[in-house]
């Protein structure tokens, strides 16, 4: 059975002329269902690209993408629209809330958008919110807000998570927390996590690892037995 | 510093020239209107410099002297004086009869003509006239001065014709008024100049004086001091002027006078004299009638015997006639017997004939038997004789042969048988002779007895053929008797007709004499009753004479009286302030002036608000720049001084762009509206540096201030604060979620924009100004239609019900009110005589030239409808009137309050008003007959307010009146809605200025905001576009938000609206015509449409916006 997501000699050049950049260059690798990837590393290493093409909000110059055997390079807007609707949920470093929404309000949104969500109020305790359903963003802390954002990327029971430096902005315990609730989330719904940083400390909680440089695939280590959030330090 | 200015407007150009632009538009705005007013006093400024328009007007009670002008040149402080010939004169053009023109001279020196088409009059039959009611095509047409003129009006005029030769403006009839005058229709419909050889007058009426050092403009203060200042010794001129004439009007007054005396006691001899032939006349009159009535007596007997021996005439002719009708009969019975007798007779005769002819025939067959018998006895003898002879014969030959010897005996025997053969021959021939001279004995017996028979017979047809001829000769005697008598009565049915036509020919010529005896008598009774009218009139004359002895009397008194008037003859010395244009134009311009108070300050805070948006959003997109800029030790002054230049350039270009445009083009587009009223010359550019200075200062320093107070804020936090990311905005609920019974009805977005719409309370104010300020100028350019347009509906549906005005050309007493409805029962369907007349009204200290007005029934229901919001009011009784709600309005009236009508020549009157009525068109006061009569001298009427019947045509009726050589003028209602309408089309400009205001004052405001939206809110949108909205619903996400503080700004800008409007309407006033201050419901719809559209316009433009928002963007960090 073909892997889960699958990058296939991915091209991504910017401007062009003299003045190109390339993004990333044949870039290739496989994720299995249920994993948690870690895809790591230095700023400029295109993580961010390789992030905004998996999620759909961007198209690559060349190669192919698949996910769950589609062809994401071949969408149209409308259909990457609809891949980002159905199948991808997303944790941004800054979390990306709406502040004029309360932290149910954040999650409601997520799920108006989707077939078969989850209750929001209800992913909303699972990551232990439950009592701060009617507080704005700016009444949370930083790692609330970024559980809210976690709470609102699994309300939509997507595919594949996608979280872009979710610690980022986080202090370290908190951070902790939130990698931990990710991980867990991914234990208990066999989802497929993409986290994506610069902290190589956090590859001891993946199954896979793949490190980026330059905007070339520097290795790809599976590991079948991670070590637990709680037991990592950096 | 200035690169990074510099940087910063071309990288946010369109919110550099949103501030500009709006800038510009408040201050082109505030400049225009303003300088509208500056430009057309500067434009009537110099149109009364060049046309030297008078500083002062002196005019007096009895006239002027033609030597005044030369006089009042000669004054210290006169610049120039020239008089001038005026008045009011009927004119007949070749389209209407007996219009009221005011006539004056060719003016040389002052108040000069502006000459618009055509060419100055050189002859005196040529004129120069009103430009304004004449166009092109009147040029080289003739005008007539009317006959219906009174004596000392024709006397005035040396030429009772005219050629208008040209068109012309003067600048003493700045705007459409003509004002209103004593004859005719009481309006004044145009003016013409004529030279003044053409009049014959040998005083001025008016003189007109220009003063040195009164150039200041039009309506200063200084102007109003200069002129003042001359004024009183003026008035000593004047009345050392009038003293001067007074007494030699006196002198030739007191001349005439005595003539008048001797004339009158003339003509009271004459009177006597008069009396006495009249005293003549009339015992000559009764004597003829006396001879008259015997002549119809005789006349009378002579006519009853001439028909007495017509009658026995005629009666004798119808016996006559009956019996000669009797004759006639009895002669056809006679001819009828006579004709059976010969019917008869020839039947007689008939029978006769067949008689004879049956006669004639039985001899004929006797005779023919008688001859057959004969010639059988002749055969029979014959037969026998030649038997006897055979027989002998036979005897001889047997005899001879016996002789014979030998005997032959064979012989013998054939002889002796022959003998025997020839014996029994010859017997039966005997016996045949025998039996037929038995038979034939017989037969003759027979036949002589028959003879005699017929014989018989013969005689007696021959003794009736007498008695037929006898008969016959009886038949004809008959015959010619009978032909005799009608030959007799022929005669005597012609003697008869010879009778009759003589009878006839003797009664025609009877009655023929008769009538002309009665001709003749009818003659001279009519003869006698003209004589008897020429003396009634003669009678009347002298009445009449007698009355005029008394008028002559009366005259005399009075002229002793105008004698005394003389000394109390009064002169007024007037200033432009009397000239109804003049103050008109005045009063026009204030209009604008006080339109443009409102709209700037609405563009002045918009301007702010724009500024203190676009601030806002730069400083805090420039936030880490500050720091940046504060961190390497910039002080605070010189980064404020970055966005002040940002600002200050963008307001300082948009002042400048908006000062140049708005004042040449605001100006022109007003004057373009008010040219319905003063079409006198083009307006002039006028620019006031000290206003587009301090105008572009305010707005300059309120954008100034506006940026300070954008970026203090930021700008006073430290630069450590300032590197740091700023921390989201806080979220807020909204009152709105404690109604849960809205709240939780309203879909789950809506709820997010509603809040959204609420939380940024700044954004939400300057939409709803932006948009309840457009609306409120759309619901206000709109209004203004409607209110005019409505007022005309009112008027001629709700006030208005008669369909025509007729004027007559003579005032018109009962008599001749009954004979025009008689004549024209079938065109008036109901008919109103009313008075109508303009004087001065005084109330409240505003005194006005009016038109009162007064029906002949008390009572105008079915014409004009007189009523307020309450219902119909009553007609005003005595020393009470009726005012419409504008006059009140104007003149501050309310009920209960007075007036005072001051007819020229009479007392004043003071009246109460009863009643405030509506009426939109025309401001007229309803007086009772009885003040009317007191203000007016008399009752008769010069107006009808005509209904005409259902469904006819009213063009038609009007055509019929018109013809009436009673009627001066028809005006048709919608004929005169119609006009009214075209004339309210000027009002169309100032709607349309209005409205692309609002488009631009929508757009500029919601474009601003919803860019700065769009920018503030990148980071949001990239967000939900990466959480999966479709681009229409990432969009609508955004424009919700708008369309609600549409929505908001709508609610806000009715009411706004409402309140512009009516200041708006209060503002632009016309003297004719009162505005119904309403805004119709279909303008809301129309505000509320337009401003939708305009709001969806600039979202669409906006959509691009949103697409090129990159989703990456929700990747980055917060600023």
């Amino acid at each position: 059975m073909a892997a889960f997501v699958e990058f296939q000699h991915v091209c991504k050049t910017y401007g062009s002329g003299e003045a190109q950049i390339h993004a990333l260059q044949d870039v290739s690798f496989e994720i299995e269902r249920g994993e948690i990837c870690v895809i790591v590393g230095a700023s400029g290493a295109g993580k961010t690209t390789l992030l905004n093409i998996l999620g759909g909000m961007d198209r690559l110059s060349s190669g192919k993408v698949f996910l769950d055997g589609h062809d994401i390079s071949a969408c149209n807007s409308k259909q990457l629209t609809t891949y980002r609707r159905r199948s991808v949920g997303f944790v941004f470093q800054f979390y990306n809330l709406l502040a004029n929404m309360t932290a149910l309000e954040n999650v409601e949104i997520a799920t108006q958008l989707c077939r078969d969500p989850m209750p929001a109020d209800e992913v909303l305790r699972a990551v232990g919110l439950g009592e701060r359903l009617g507080n704005f963003p700016s009444e949370l802390s930083g790692g609330e807000q970024q559980r809210v954002a976690i709470a609102r990327a699994l309300a939509k029971n997507p595919q594949l998570l996608l979280c872009d430096e979710p610690t980022g902005a986080l202090d370290y315990q908190t951070g902790k927390q939130i990698l931990k609730l990710l991980q867990d989330q991914s234990r208990e719904k066999k989802m497929t996590v993409i986290i994506i940083t610069h902290n190589s400390a956090l590859t001891a909680m993946a199954e896979r690892v793949i490190r980026v440089r330059s905007g070339r695939v520097e290795s790809v280590n599976v590991c079948s037995n991670p070590t637990p959030v709680e037991q990592i330090e950096w | 510093m200035g690169k990074l200015t510099l940087r910063s407007i071309t990288k946010s150009l369109g919110r550099y020239f949103a501030i500009l632009l709006i800038v510009a538009l408040g201050v082109g705005f505030f400049c225009g209107l303003r300088l509208t007013k500056t430009a057309m006093l500067r434009t009537l400024d110099s149109y009364a410099a060049k046309l030297r328009f008078f500083d002062l007007h002196l005019v007096s009670t009895i006239g002027l002297s033609e030597e005044d002008a030369a006089a009042a040149e000669a004054l210290p402080g006169v610049e120039a004086a020239e008089g001038s010939k005026a008045g009011d004169v009927l004119i007949d053009t070749e389209k209407e009869a007996d219009l009221v023109w005011h006539y004056l001279s060719v003016p040389s020196r002052l108040n000069l003509l502006n000459l618009r088409a055509g060419r100055l009059p050189e002859r005196p039959d040529e004129c120069v006239a009103d430009a304004w009611n004449l166009t092109a095509e009147d040029l080289g047409k003739q005008i007539q001065v009317s006959e219906k003129n009174d004596s000392d009006t024709l006397n005035h005029f040396v030429q009772k014709e005219f050629t208008i030769v040209g068109l012309v403006h003067t600048p003493l009839y700045l705007n459409y008024e003509r004002g209103g005058s004593t004859i005719g229709s009481g309006t004044v419909t145009a003016f013409f100049f004529v030279l003044p050889e053409a009049l014959d007058q040998d005083y001025d009426t008016d003189l007109y004086l220009s003063l040195v050092g009164a150039d200041e403009p039009v309506y200063s203060e200084q102007y109003d001091a200069a002129v003042d200042a001359a004024v009183p010794g003026l008035e000593a001129f004047l009345d050392e002027r009038i003293a001067l004439r007074r007494t030699s009007l006196r002198q030739s007054a007191e001349a005439e006078l005595a003539d008048k005396r001797r004339e009158l006691e003339d003509g009271r001899q004459e009177l006597n004299k008069a009396k006495e032939k009249l005293a003549d006349g009339n015992e000559t009159l009764r004597s003829a009638w006396g001879e008259l009535n015997d002549g119809a007596y005789e006349l009378g007997s002579q006519r009853e015997a001439a028909l007495e021996e017509l009658d026995a005439a005629e009666k004798k002719l119808t016996d006559g006639r009956a019996e000669l009708d009797a004759q006639r009969s009895a002669l056809s019975r006679a001819r009828a017997e006579l004709a059976a007798a010969e019917q008869e007779l020839q039947k007689n005769g008939a029978a006769l004939e067949s008689a004879r002819s049956k006669l004639e025939a039985a001899e004929a067959e006797l005779n023919a038997k008688e001859a057959g018998a004969q010639a059988e006895y002749q055969a029979a003898k014959k037969a026998y004789a030649d038997a006897a002879a055979a027989l002998e014969v036979a005897a001889a030959n047997l005899a001879s042969l016996r002789l014979q010897i030998p005997p032959d005996t064979a012989a013998i025997e054939a002889a002796r048988e022959e003998l025997a053969r020839r014996q029994a021959a010859y017997d039966a021939a005997a016996n045949a002779l025998w039996e037929l001279v038995g038979r034939q004995a017989l037969e003759a017996a027979g036949q002589s007895a028959a003879r005699s028979v017929l014989k018989q017979n013969q005689e007696k047809l021959r003794e009736q053929e007498a008695a037929f001829r006898e008969a016959s000769g009886l038949l004809a005697q008959n015959r010619a008797a009978l032909d005799d008598a009608e030959a007799q009565l022929w005669n005597a049915e012609k003697e008869l007709a010879a009778g009759a036509s003589e009878y006839q020919e003797k009664r025609a010529e009877a009655e023929q004499a008769l009538d002309e005896a009665q001709r003749e008598l009818d003659c001279a009774e009519a003869e006698l009753q003209q004589k008897r009218k020429i003396l009634c009139s003669r009678c009347r004359d002298y009445h009449f004479a007698v009355r005029d002895l008394e008028d002559g009397e009366a005259k005399i008194l009075d002229a002793e009286q105008t004698l005394d008037e003389l000394d109390q003859a009064k002169g007024y010395v007037l200033t432009r302030d009397a000239n109804v244009g003049y103050v008109c134009f005045e009063s026009d311009s204030n209009i604008v002036n006080g339109v443009s108070h409102v709209f700037p300050l609405f563009f002045f805070l918009v301007a702010a608000l724009v500024c203190i948006s676009s601030m806002t959003r730069l400083v805090e997109e420039q936030r880490t720049q500050i720091g940046v800029l504060k961190a390497l030790g910039y002080g605070k002054g010189r980064i404020f001084s970055q966005y002040l230049i940002y600002t200050g350039s963008a307001s300082v270009l948009g002042c400048a762009f908006g000062s140049l445009v708005g004042s040449y083009l605001l100006p022109k587009m007003i004057w373009q509206a008010y040219n319905i009223m003063y079409g006198f010359s083009d307006i002039l550019w006028a620019f006031d540096w000290k206003l587009v200075l301090v105008s572009s200062l305010a707005f300059i320093v309120c954008a100034l201030a506006a940026t300070w107070y954008a970026c203090n804020s930021v700008l006073s936090r430290p630069a450590a604060e300032l590197l740091r990311v700023k921390a989201p905005k806080a979220g807020r609920r909204v009152f709105l979620e404690r109604i849960p019974f809205i709240w939780k009805r309203l879909p789950f977005l809506h709820k997010v924009s509603v809040r959204n719409v609420l939380r940024d309370r700044r954004r939400m104010g300057m939409v709803i100004l932006g948009i309840g300020g457009c609306t409120a100028l759309l619901l206000t350019g709109y209004g203004i239609r409607d209110s005019i347009t409505g007022v005309l509906d009112y008027q001629f549906e709700e006030i208005t019900k008669y369909d025509m005005t007729v004027s007559f050309h003579r005032d018109m007493d009962e008599e001749d009110q009954a004979d025009f409805l008689n004549e024209h029962a079938g065109a008036i369907g109901a008919c109103l005589f009313l008075r109508q007349a303009s004087l001065d009204a005084t109330a409240n200290d505003v005194t006005k030239t009016l038109n009162v007005i007064s029906a002949v029934g008390d009572s105008t229901v079915g014409f004009d409808d007189l009523h307020d919001t309450n219902g119909p009011l009553p007609y005003p009784t005595e020393g009470s009137c009726l005012i419409n709600d504008g006059l009140a309005d104007r003149m501050s009236l309310s009920v209960g309050d007075s007036i005072t009508l001051r007819p020229t020549g009479r007392e004043e009157v003071t009246l109460r008003v009863s009643g405030i009525y509506r009426n939109y068109i025309y401001n007229l006061i309803y007086l009772s007959k009885a003040d009317y009569a007191l203000v007016f001298g008399n009752t008769d009427v010069c107006l009808a307010q005509i209904c005409a019947p259902h469904g006819a045509d009213q063009h038609a009726i009007s055509a019929e009146l018109s013809a009436d050589e009673r009627v001066s003028n028809v005006s048709v209602n919608l004929d005169l809605r119609a006009r009214f309408l075209k004339m309210l089309d000027g009002m169309n400009y100032i709607v349309l200025v209005v409205l692309i205001c609002a488009g631009a004052l929508a757009f500029i405001v919601l474009y601003n905001l919803t860019n700065i939206s769009i920018i503030e809110r990148q980071r949001e949108i990239a967000t939900v576009k990466v959480l999966g909205f479709y681009k229409r619903e990432a969009e609508r996400y955004v424009f919700r938000e708008n369309i609600m503080l549409t929505v908001l700004g709508l609610i806000v800008g009715y009411p706004m609206g409402y309140l512009l409007h009516a200041y708006v309407m209060e503002q632009i006033r016309i003297d004719m015509i009162t505005f119904d201050t309403r805004i119709a419901p279909i303008t809301l719809l129309y505000a509320a449409g337009l401003t939708m559209l305009f709001s969806v316009i600039v979202n669409l433009s906006m959509r691009p916006r949103i697409r090129s928002i990159h989703m990456a963007e929700a990747l980055k960090s917060g600023e």
